[in-house]
C-alpha cells in the first residue's frame, strides 16, 4: 500500500508533498498553540509501539496470509487526531527511509493516503460517532474495524488516482481500482480487528485513558483545514471517478503520446493535459528516444549504450573507493 | 520488516561523525530520485548512468550490497504488482535491442529499473548518515519541534520496543503458541498496557529536567555548510542534468566505439 | 528541616490492587533515606506519588512546607531528580553527552556554562569516556551512571533513586554506590540492597505491603533476623559471619 517512488512522477509527488507538508505544519501550530506536552512522550513511545507491533504478523486462520495492527487509527485513539497524524508522519518516514517502503518523493503521497484519511476523517467522522453510540467494548470493535476499512479504502483510492495521473500503469482504470479497493477492504479488516482487540484489551484495564483523548477539543482552525482538504480530495476522486469510468481504455492517451500522434492533437481530457504540464515543467529536452520511432534504434547506438554506461559506473565506482582511501589517510 | 534491519545497516558511527553532512546527502538523493522519475515511461538506458550517484556514495561508505539487496526485495512485489499488468495491455510492439517486443514490457523494465536505481540511493544515504543524523537534519532543516521531538524519541524506542515484541513472539513461539489474528489483542495489548506506563515515566523524567516542548536544542555548528559540500552538491546536480538532456550512454559509447574501431 | 512530608496517604491502582495505606514519614535536609522493602511493598508507588507522577486517593504530600500545588509541583520536579529503575526511560538523546545536557539546555543557560556542568557531571559519575556513545550501546551498569549523570547535571536538592543497583554487575555496583556516597544531596533511595543501604544510608524505612513497619537508624531493625524475614528481607550479609 506504499507508493513506491518508481511509481509517482515528480509532479504528483510534489503535489502530495505540498499538501501534507501543510497538514503537518497547520497540527504542529495547532498544538504548539496547545501548549501542552503532556502527550508528547506518550506521542513518540506509541508510534514506536506501532512499528514495533507491525513486526508481528498474524496469521489469518485457513487462508494462509498474515496482516498486522493499523498505525493511523490506533494512534488516533490513544493521541486524538493532530498527534496521531505527525506520528504517522515519522513513522511514514522512519519506513520510507530505512525499510524502503514508500520514499523520499513518494512520502508525501503516503503521508496523505495513509495518515490524513485515517486521522482526519476514520477516526472523528466513523470510529467516534460509532463508539459513542454503541456502549462498550461493542462499540470500539465496530469502530474500529469500520474506520479502519474506510481509512484505508480512501488511501488506496488514492493510491490509484496517484498511480493513474503518474502515468505508470497501462491496466485499465476501472480494474485497477476495483483490484485495489477490494484488496484493501480485505486488509482494512483485518487490521481493524487486531486494531480493536488491542484497544479493547487496554479498555478493559484501563477504562480511563480512552475517555481522556475523546473528550480533548480540537481546533477551528484545524477543523477548516480539514473541511478544505477532505473537500478537494472529494472533488479530485469525484472527477477521477468519472473519467475512469467515462474512458474504459484508461490510460491510452500516454502510448499515443509516445507514438507522437497525440503531441499534435489539442489535449482531450484531464489526465492528458496533466502529464502535458509534467512534461512542460519537468523534461528540460523532448524524449528523442522513442519519438525517432524506437524501430530505427540500430544495433549500432545500442551498442554504443551499453559501452558508455558501463564506464560510466565504473568510473564512479572507483572514484568512490579513490576518495575513501584519501578520506581514510586524513 | 526484521528487528536486525535497524541495526545493521546503520554503518555510521556517531564517534567518527558522518562522512558527509546529512543535509547535503539528502539534498543530493531528493535531486537525484527527481532526476530518475522525470524519465518517460519508455526509457530505460538512457537513465542508467545515474546509478553512478548510489556506486559513488555506496562504495565510498563501505555500505553492504547484501543488506540493500535483501530490503529491496521485500518491497518489490508492490511494484510487480502494478506493472506487471502493463505487458498485457499495452501491446503495440515495436523494434527495442534489436528485438521484437510490446511496449508494455519496456514500461515495465523501465518501472523495474526506476525501482532499482532509486531504492539503494535512498538505504544508502540512511546508512551513511545515520538515525540521529537525519534526526539532525530534521531539525536542522527547521521542521516544528514537535516532529524533531518526535523524531528523536522514535529513534530512541523504536529498538526498544523491537527488541521487547520479538521476546514476546518469542516466548509464545516457542512454547508452541500460534500467532493469530483472533489473539492479536493477548499479544499487542500487554505490550501496548506497558507502552502507556512506559511513556508516563519517560514524561515525568522529562518534566524533572525542565522540557518545555524542545527535545533537541540545536547548535549553530550543525548548520554549517563547508567548501566541500557545496563542490559535492554542485557536481551531482550537474551530472544529473547531464543525463537528462543528452543521451550520455550514447554520447560515451560512441566516442569509445569510434576510437577502437 | 523536613523536605518531604508524607501524611497518611493511601493509593490504589485502577484495576483496584492496593498500593498504599495510611503511610506517613518525613525525608529531612541532607539525610540519605533508605526504603526498603520486599518486591511488590509498594515502594515504587511511593516515589512515583512523591514526584507527582501518580496523586494519592487520600493524605497530602508536602514539600518544603507547601502542599504540592501545580505551581509547587513545578518547582519540586526542578529541585528534585529521579532515577527510575529502567534507565531506558530516561535517556532520550542519541549521546550521553547531549543527553546530559538536556536538562541545563532547558534551563536555558549559555552554551559554555551548559558545556561546564555536563563535563563536571560526567566527571562526577566517572562515564566521561562514554561521552559520544549512543544510549543503545551502554551496557545497563553505563546506562544507570549516564542517567544519573543527566540528573547531575541539573544540580537537583534531592535525589530519588528507584532500585539504582538492580541489575548491575558488582563493580559497577560498587561505583554506582560510591557515588552516592559521595553526593552531599538529599536522598532517597528505594532498594531491597540491603547492603548499600547499609553503606549510604543513615535512617532506614522498611515497608511491607503498603505499609510502614519500622523506621529509624542503621543499622537498628536491619540486624533483626525475625522481623526482617516477616518484611521478605534478610538481614545484610556484612552483618552476617559467612563461616560461623
Amino acid at each position: 500500500m506504499h507508493m513506491a517512488d518508481a511509481l509517482v512522477s515528480p509532479a504528483v509527488g510534489g503535489v502530495f508533498w505540498v499538501v501534507s507538508a501543510y497538514l503537518t505544519a497547520k497540527s504542529s501550530a495547532v498544538l504548539k498553540k496547545s501548549d501542552d506536552t503532556g502527550k508528547t512522550a506518550l506521542m513518540g513511545v506509541l508510534a514506536a509501539f506501532v512499528f514495533a507491533s507491525q513486526m508481528i504478523n498474524f496469521s489469518i486462520p485457513g487462508t494462509g496470509s498474515s496482516g498486522h495492527i493499523g498505525g493511523g487509527l490506533l494512534l488516533s485513539i490513544f493521541l486524538g487526531p493532530e498527534r496521531a497524524f505527525l506520528s504517522m508522519v515519522s513513522i511514514l518516514a522512519v519506513q520510507a527511509f530505512f525499510f524502503a517502503d514508500g520514499g523520499l518523493l513518494a512520502l508525501g503521497c503516503n503521508i496523505f493516503n495513509m495518515g490524513f484519511f485515517p486521522c482526519f476523517i476514520a477516526y472523528p467522522f466513523i470510529y467516534i460517532k460509532l463508539s459513542e453510540r454503541i456502549d462498550g467494548t461493542k462499540g470500539i470493535f465496530w469502530g474500529a474495524v469500520i474506520a479502519s476499512i474506510a481509512g484505508l479504502i480512501m488511501g488506496a483510492f488514492f493510491v490509484v488516482l496517484q498511480t493513474a495521473f503518474s502515468g505508470i500503469t497501462s491496466l485499465p482504470l476501472n480494474m485497477f481500482m476495483l483490484l485495489m479497493l477490494l484488496i484493501h477492504f480485505a486488509i482494512g479488516a483485518v487490521e481493524g480487528f487486531a486494531t480493536a482487540m488491542a484497544v479493547i484489551y487496554v479498555y478493559s484495564k484501563m477504562p480511563g485513558v480512552l475517555t481522556e483523548s475523546k473528550t480533548e477539543n480540537r481546533h477551528k482552525e484545524m477543523k477548516r483545514a480539514v473541511a478544505v482538504f477532505a473537500l478537494l480530495a472529494l472533488m479530485t476522486g469525484g472527477l477521477f471517478s468519472f473519467y475512469a469510468s467515462s474512458s474504459p481504455d484508461g490510460l491510452e492517451w500516454s502510448i499515443e503520446g509516445v507514438a507522437g500522434t497525440a503531441e499534435i492533437e489539442a489535449p482531450r481530457s484531464l489526465p492528458h493535459s496533466f502529464s502535458a504540464l509534467i512534461h512542460e515543467r519537468f523534461a528540460p529536452l523532448p524524449d528523442y528516444a522513442f519519438k525517432n520511432k524506437a524501430a530505427s534504434e540500430n544495433m549500432g547506438t545500442t551498442v554504443s549504450g551499453v559501452v558508455g554506461s558501463i564506464i560510466t559506473l565504473a568510473i564512479a565506482l572507483a572514484l568512490g573507493m579513490f576518495f575513501r582511501k584519501r578520506n581514510g589517510r586524513q | 520488516m526484521r528487528l536486525k534491519d535497524l541495526y545493521r545497516t546503520e554503518i555510521y558511527d556517531e564517534s567518527r561523525g558522518p562522512f558527509f553532512s546529512p543535509l547535503v546527502l539528502l539534498a543530493v538523493t531528493f535531486v537525484y530520485t527527481v532526476a530518475v522519475v522525470s524519465f518517460d515511461r519508455y526509457q530505460t538506458f538512457r537513465m542508467l548512468p545515474l546509478a553512478a550517484y548510489p556506486i559513488f556514495i555506496g562504495s565510498f561508505a563501505r555500505v553492504s550490497g547484501r543488506d540493500i539487496f535483501r530490503k529491496m526485495l521485500t518491497v518489490l512485489p508492490f511494484v510487480i504488482f502494478i506493472g506487471i499488468w502493463n505487458p498485457f495491455f499495452d501491446t503495440t510492439r515495436t523494434e527495442y535491442l534489436g528485438i521484437m517486443i510490446s511496449m508494455g514490457w519496456i514500461s515495465f523494465f523501465s518501472l523495474i529499473l526506476k525501482f532499482l536505481l532509486i531504492v539503494p540511493a535512498t538505504l544508502i544515504m540512511v546508512a551513511a548518515t545515520g538515525f540521529d543524523g537525519l534526526c539532525r537534519t530534521a531539525a536542522s532543516l527547521g521542521l516544528p519541534d514537535v516532529l524533531v521531538t518526535q523524531f528523536f524519541l522514535l529513534q530512541r524506542y523504536i529498538r526498544l520496543l523491537a527488541e521487547e515484541t520479538h521476546n514476546i513472539v518469542r516466548a509464545r513461539v516457542f512454547r508452541g503458541g500460534k500467532i493469530t489474528v483472533a489473539n492479536a489483542g493477548n499479544i499487542c495489548g500487554p505490550l501496548l498496557l506497558r507502552c502507556l506506563s512506559r511513556s508516563e515515566r519517560i514524561h515525568s523524567a522529562l518534566m524533572c529536567r525542565g522540557f518545555g516542548g524542545q527535545l533537541y536544542h540545536k547548535h549553530r555548528r550543525e548548520n554549517r555548510i563547508s567548501v566541500h559540500d557545496l563542490i559535492f552538491v554542485l557536481t551531482w546536480v550537474l551530472f544529473f542534468s547531464m543525463v537528462r538532456i543528452f543521451d550520455m550512454p550514447v554520447l560515451i559509447g560512441d566516442l569509445i566505439v569510434g576510437c577502437v574501431f | 528541616m523536613k523536605v518531604f512530608e508524607i501524611e497518611n496517604i493511601c493509593y490504589s491502582y485502577p484495576d483496584g490492587t492496593k498500593a498504599l495505606n495510611d503511610l506517613s514519614f518525613s525525608v529531612y535536609e541532607g539525610e540519605i533515606l533508605g526504603i526498603a522493602g520486599a518486591n511488590g511493598s509498594g515502594k515504587s508507588t511511593l516515589l512515583m506519588l512523591m514526584m507527582g507522577c501518580l496523586s494519592p486517593l487520600h493524605g497530602k504530600i508536602i514539600y518544603e512546607g507547601e502542599k504540592l500545588s501545580k505551581q509547587k509541583l513545578m518547582i519540586m520536579r526542578r529541585e528534585t531528580g529521579i532515577l527510575f529503575q529502567d534507565p531506558d526511560d530516561q535517556l532520550f538523546l542519541p549521546t550521553v553527552w547531549e543527553d546530559v545536557a538536556f536538562g541545563p539546555r532547558n534551563l536555558g543557560l549559555t552554551e559554555e556554562e551548559v558545556a561546564l556542568r555536563v563535563n563536571s557531571a560526567l566527571r562526577d559519575t566517572g562515564i566521561e569516556a562514554l561521552a559520544n556513545k549512543a544510549p543503545w550501546k551502554l551496557s545497563g551498569g553505563e546506562k544507570t551512571l549516564a542517567a544519573l549523570a543527566g540528573l547531575f547535571a541539573m544540580r537537583p536538592k534531592t535525589l530519588l533513586l528507584d532500585e539504582p543497583t538492580s541489575g548491575l554487575d558488582p563493580k559497577s555496583r560498587r561505583e554506582l554506590i560510591n557515588i552516592i556516597g559521595r553526593t552531599k544531596n538529599t536522598a532517597v533511595i528505594a532498594t531491597h540492597d540491603l547492603d548499600m543501604v547499609m553503606d549510604v544510608c543513615q535512617r532506614v524505612v522498611i515497608m511491607k505491603n503498603g505499609t510502614i513497619e519500622s523506621d529509624g537508624k542503621v543499622p537498628g531493625v536491619l540486624t533483626d533476623r525475625e522481623f526482617m524475614a516477616s518484611c521478605g528481607l534478610e538481614i545484610p550479609l556484612s552483618l552476617t559471619s559467612r563461616f560461623s
